[in-house]
């Protein structure tokens, strides 16, 4: 196995595409229903809590570019290799692979079972998943420039979504905000914790970066996109923090689509039945992304066909889907991804940074070494 | 060369479309369709305590069969919980009841008092129930209210969802949404309120505003006492208030001298004001709340020297004067009730640090001794279009 | 040639003419089939040139002497010959000469020039391309005066061979896609086709996809635009369409009035076709989603009077709105077979009789005619006559989708939509330029129509080899106020 890569130049994307695809993958079904968790631990200084989150994930985003910079065109899959040998870095990318196949699994249920709760409840499950699995697949055919050139336009389609925050804000109670700061750092820092399931998504980055075309433009525009979430969520949190009082809040699983509920037009009522629907286009680059990147693991490490693997991935994904039933289990599971994402997205990149710099130090000195003895 | 066949990858994708077709076929036949013709549209219901501690629920359909001569249909069932009595109801029409359309929810004050969390909860939780549904508390049996043959308000529901929206956004009665009861039933630090209607023959009437304390009602209060709590901790933008001055304050500004042993009425709209409270003591509790009041003059029963800026002045102070007074007795008032509805404790538990878990008795304690002191500053900035 | 090997070349054809000279069997002979070449140049100018010479003596370059014809009309193989007369050519003959001359003579069929019917315009030339393809490149090098517009002729067709031209302006055009055009052409492997839609299909990038990739026009003005930008035009023998391509969905929803007005005129049209084409998408769908899933959206204010209306429909809202839809794709479809005085009746019976009677016996609601008579007008006011059929047959499986899954299904149709658009080409180059991949300044000639001064680069998206027009300084006037 390489562990650099060539791409062909008409499969590449441009940078701005990826902060796009950041983004994108960031905001998912976590959006819907992150404020409980969170005020859960910080109280009304839940927002303080998702500015910090943020922060920390811009730091990661900055690990992660400066790892992969160290490469000319490398990839998650080629750099374990590299760092951990053969054997376990092969292992190491089998499971980053699954981590994201389970990912895409996760964010799907979610949405079905959100779907289930608010719009449809007798819906069954194998509906749905199949329209949504095979919207995916159609466009993962296309190739990622297909997937990012979705993405870009879910994302163009859906931002504006935030505006409609207007019409809680007129029920807003400010004085819920105050006093700042009131918890302590370690609830802070549980918040934070809180935050994982909602901001992960970023480590799609790994994956994607042998595809992006000017690289020397990638870091900003990555940085770009993960502050775009930040903002969102921070902005959605407040909202909800003056909108919703605590005691109701921890009693609100899905307070944004609460937060839509809220919105009316003249000739519209019931936003939130809109909202949910337009989230799928929300969604479905989460889905496509993660079955893309966990596919291109498949193909790095053992070389099989893309295009097989993501049709040997979908049943799978369906199958689980199918399995979770109840939203306990659901629940369960997103409580174990979102320990996984905390290890997976935040500290092993951070481990990864590290030792990928003094592997690069010790060749550079073993080179250094070496061609001071040449001449002799 | 391009050929026209149908390549491997043809077949597959007819494969796909046949799988997709059967897909589709299949959810025709599963999916839950409500059918808005074949929907029982309720717009309004109403909650009734029976003797028996049992709950008669009366639901108000838009009736749109064109055969029929009665605008709405009524279906009134009795039952333990609000879902039990819809699908009792069910039992009664030809058409699936559903409260996807309701708008506005009446309880009687019999079970108002009994407590309103529970029933409200059910609705809270329903996802095919609007926030922005409108709760009151009616006076005598909602079922009374319903049933009652109107003649001029056409659909009932309707009706009385458009009388509460118009008066909320004419700011005469304080916005009483579903989420807004719930967000003050869950606060400790804020007690809801919801309008206070009663039916006078022809007409129903928003005859004041319901106090809660927590999700019992207590007693209720006139419009006009609603807008001093409001003044108190909110915002106005169209606020109206009427007030009557005795004669003599105005003294030389009196047209005529036989009018000076009246009264004079003094209607002002337009209000907008901004409140700020400060909390000046932690223990006991003092409020220093200091409003700003921009107002316009709109009518006055007797001819005043309305040109002369001393008047204007006068009828400001006169204004915040009476202001004060009112609102140290409604603030009074509800501390004799033991309720919050201006939200106190909202405000002491953002001024003091460490009250963030502060218990229900905690802070109706800190109400019951808390001390006032208001401050209004008035500006009349216009006087209609003479003088 | 003698007689019997023409007649067997032309498969013994009932219009072979041949003319002796002077004497049956003489030396020299005419031939011509006389449905094709014009017979007047035969009896009014060859013949009597040709008695001028000794007949029974002449050779071949005597012949071509006094006749005055080029050596380019020479002719050296029987089945050339044949296949010059077939292309109205007269030919001459000498026996025991090497070679013989063909002499082209105008066809005798074909209309004249015409106003544009498909897509007509209020400003602007008022002229289309016939079906002629000499006359047509005719209009096109008379209003191009330039020599770098370069002619390519092929031709394709494996049994009966038809005349293709590829043009294009060689200074701008990118060379890869004259080559992608060519070499399409060329490898296309079909016994025959008569007309550029035709074509258009064998040689699009999908043609399974329900999209047009390739731009279809009557309208010289709107081909000379797309030279000028660096598109490549191709002419079709016996078809009044010209090809342009590549091209891009967003080229679809413009027309060559938007040049002739003035730019926020243009501009306020573009967007009102962009808006009529979503809108012509959703209204039914949204009207059968709210109706059959989510009843709680309905606004209070609307809630009753949709009640009244729908209250003696018996169909559920899905069979109600596909009724009235497929009523307006039948008159549509009458309107356009019939000759253009009874498809007036047709809109008359169907607008006035078949509205009024349908919702007075209770079959739709009043409302629903409204939407489906609004969705119906905007997918007219597509410029592209193909564009616009496309919207009106994607609103089918558009309304079954909202009358499956409610507003889910029409997001995931329009999900759909995108994804299938997005992996669209055309000759190669990304069809949903300039929205993906975003170019911000092709913008200026796509969603809006920029002044004209402000429009001095060529499109991107066809990679012109010159990427101005003209320069930015000459269109701006650089004074101060008051100078």
């Amino acid at each position: 196995m390489n562990i650099n890569e060539t791409i062909k130049p008409t499969n590449t994307i441009s940078a701005y595409l990826a902060g796009f695809l950041v983004h994108a993958t960031q905001i998912g079904v976590g959006v819907l229903g992150y404020q409980r968790i969170i005020a859960k631990e910080a109280g009304h200084d839940a927002w303080i809590a998702v500015v910090l989150a943020g922060l920390a994930t811009h730091l990661i985003v900055l690990a992660m570019t400066h790892t992969l910079k160290s490469y000319p065109n490398a990839d998650i899959y080629g750099i374990q290799v590299d760092i951990f040998g053969k054997w376990l870095g092969t292992a190491l990318g089998v499971m980053y692979a699954i981590y994201f196949f389970l990912s895409a699994t996760l964010i799907l249920r979610t949405y079905v079972e959100v779907v289930q709760t608010w719009m449809f409840p007798n819906l069954p499950t194998w509906v749905l998943t199949a329209i949504i699995l095979f919207l995916a697949i159609y466009t993962i055919m296309g190739g990622i420039r297909v997937v990012a050139g979705y993405t870009f336009f879910s994302v163009s389609a859906t931002i504006w979504l935030v505006c409609d925050l207007y019409y809680p804000l007129q029920y807003a109670q400010w004085e819920y905000l105050f006093p700042i700061l009131e918890v302590n750092a370690e609830q802070l820092f549980r918040g934070m914790l809180g935050m994982t399931l909602s901001s992960i998504g970023f480590e799609i980055l790994y994956v994607i970066y042998p595809y992006v075309q000017n690289k020397e433009r990638l870091s900003r525009s990555v940085q770009t996109g993960v502050l775009v979430t930040n903002l969102i969520y921070t902005f959605v949190m407040i909202v909800s923090l003056v909108f919703f009082s605590q005691g109701q809040l921890m009693r609100t699983i899905w307070a944004t689509l609460n937060l839509k509920k809220m919105v009316y037009f003249p000739i519209l009522e019931r936003f939130e039945l809109i909202a949910i629907s337009i989230w799928l286009l929300v969604i479905l680059p989460n889905i496509m992304v993660y079955i893309w990147s966990s596919a291109r693991g498949f193909k790095r490490l053992f070389g099989w066909s893309l295009r097989k693997t993501v049709v040997m991935i979908l049943p799978v994904i369906y199958v689980i889907c199918l399995l979770l039933v109840s939203r306990n289990q659901i629940n369960q599971l997103n409580d174990l991804y979102s320990k996984i994402g905390l290890y997976a997205a935040y500290v092993y990149p951070l481990v990864l940074f590290v030792l990928v710099k003094w592997k690069q130090r010790r060749r550079r000195i073993k080179e250094g070494a070496t061609d001071a003895n040449v001449p002799k | 060369m391009r050929t026209f066949q149908n390549s491997p990858t043809g077949a597959s994708r007819r494969r796909l479309l046949k799988l997709c077709c059967s897909v589709i076929l299949l959810v025709t036949g599963c999916s839950d369709r409500q059918i808005f013709d074949e929907t029982g549209l309720v717009t309004v219901v109403g909650y009734d305590l029976e003797k028996d501690g049992n709950i008669r629920g009366t639901i108000v359909m838009p009736s749109i069969n064109p055969e029929a001569k009665e605008k709405i249909q009524l279906i009134s069932t009795v039952g333990k919980t609000s879902k039990g009595i819809r699908d009792k109801a069910n039992l009664q029409s030809d058409k699936r009841v559903l409260g996807g359309q309701l708008r506005v929810a009446l309880y009687n004050e019999a079970l108002a008092k009994q407590g309103l969390g529970n029933i409200v909860d059910t609705l809270y939780r329903d996802p095919s129930i609007s926030s922005r549904l409108y709760l009151c508390v009616y006076e005598g049996s909602t079922y009374d209210l319903l049933t009652y043959p109107y003649k001029e308000l056409g659909d009932i529901g309707i009706y009385m969802y458009r009388m509460i929206e118009q008066n909320v956004k004419g700011e005469k009665i304080p916005s009483t949404t579903m989420h807004e009861f719930f967000r003050a039933y869950y606060d400790h630090g804020i007690d809801p309120q919801l309008p206070y209607v009663v039916r006078k023959g022809n007409e129903i009437e928003i005859k004041g505003v319901a106090l809660f304390q927590g999700d019992r009602y207590v007693g209720w209060i006139t419009p006009k006492e609603a807008f001093l709590i409001k003044l108190i901790h909110g915002n106005f933008r169209i606020g109206s208030y009427d007030t009557a001055v005795p004669a003599k304050v105005f003294g030389k500004y009196t047209l005529h001298e036989k009018d000076r042993k009246k009264e004079v009425h003094l209607v002002f709209d337009t209000i907008s004001s901004k409140s700020t409270i400060k909390l000046t003591n932690a223990s006991p509790a003092h409020f220093d709340v200091s409003i700003k009041l921009d107002t316009r003059i709109l009518e006055l029963t007797m001819p005043l020297k309305v040109d002369k800026s001393d008047v204007l002045q006068i009828m400001e102070r006169e204004l915040e004067k009476e202001l004060e007074e009112k609102l140290l007795q409604v603030v009074k008032k509800m501390q004799d009730m033991n309720v919050d509805t201006a939200g106190f404790g909202i405000i002491y538990r953002a001024n003091r640090r460490g009250m963030e878990e502060m218990t229900v008795e905690e802070w109706r304690k800190m109400i019951k001794q808390a001390t006032f002191r208001f401050q209004v500053d008035a500006t009349i900035i216009r006087n209609g279009v003479m003088n | 040639m003698d007689q019997e090997m023409a007649r067997k070349w032309l498969s013994n054809t009932g219009d072979l003419v041949v003319e002796h000279i002077d004497k049956p069997n003489g030396r020299v002979r005419l031939y011509y089939l006389s449905t094709l070449a014009d017979a007047s140049i035969v009896y009014n100018e060859l013949i009597p040139k040709l008695r001028l010479l000794p007949l029974e003596t002449v050779g071949i370059d005597e012949v071509e002497k006094q006749l005055g014809v080029a050596s380019s009309n020479r002719v050296y193989e029987v089945q050339e010959a044949v296949s010059r007369m077939i292309h109205n050519a007269i030919y001459v003959h000498v026996e025991g000469a090497a070679f013989g001359l063909a002499i082209p003579s105008d066809g005798t069929v074909g209309r004249s020039i015409q106003a544009p019917e498909v897509e007509s315009v209020v400003l602007g030339p008022q002229i289309a391309f016939v079906e002629e393809l000499n006359v047509n490149l005719c209009i096109i090098r008379k209003y191009m005066p330039t020599t770098h517009l370069f002619h390519e002729r092929l031709v394709a067709g494996t049994e009966i061979p038809v005349d293709i031209s590829v043009l294009y302006l060689e200074n701008i055009v990118d060379p890869e896609n004259v080559n992608t055009v060519r070499q399409r052409i060329q490898e296309l492997n079909v016994d025959s086709h008569l007309d550029s839609s035709i074509l258009a299909q064998y040689i699009t990038d999908n043609e399974r996809s329900l999209f047009p990739t390739l731009q279809q026009t009557e309208r010289p003005d709107r081909v000379i635009h797309g030279l000028r930008q660096g598109q490549v035009a191709i002419l079709v023998e016996g078809s009044p369409f010209v090809l342009l391509g590549p091209t891009t969905l967003l080229q679809f929803f413009q027309s060559p009035d938007d040049y002739y007005l003035r730019w926020v005129l243009a501009t306020f049209n573009r967007i009102m076709r962009m808006f009529a084409m979503i809108l012509s998408l959703l209204l039914t769908p949204v009207y059968v989603a709210t109706l059959t899933y989510h009843y709680e959206m309905i606004p209070a204010d609307l809630l009753l009077s949709l009640a009244q209306s729908r209250s003696r429909v018996p169909f559920p809202p899905l069979w109600e709105a596909l009724l009235m839809e497929i009523i307006i794709e039948l008159l549509r479809e009458a309107g356009a077979r019939l000759p253009t005085k009874v498809g007036q009746t047709i809109g008359i019976v169907g607008g006035i009789v078949i509205g009024q009677a349908i919702v007075q016996a209770g079959f739709t609601s009043n409302i629903l005619i409204i939407i489906v008579a609004l969705g119906a007008l905007s997918s007219f006011i597509a410029p592209s006559y193909m564009i616009g059929s496309t919207i009106r047959v994607i609103r089918f499986p558009m309304i079954l989708l909202a009358g499956l899954l409610g507003a889910m299904g029409i997001v995931a149709g329009f999900s759909f939509l995108a994804s299938h658009l997005l992996r669209q080409t055309s000759l190669g180059r990304p069809y949903m330029y300039p929205l993906y991949p975003v170019r911000f300044e092709d913008w200026k000639d796509g969603f809006i129509r920029a002044p004209l001064s402000s429009l001095w680069l060529r499109f991107k998206f066809f990679n012109p080899q010159q990427k101005k027009r003209f320069n930015r300084e000459q269109g701006q006037m650089k004074k101060d106020i008051d100078e």
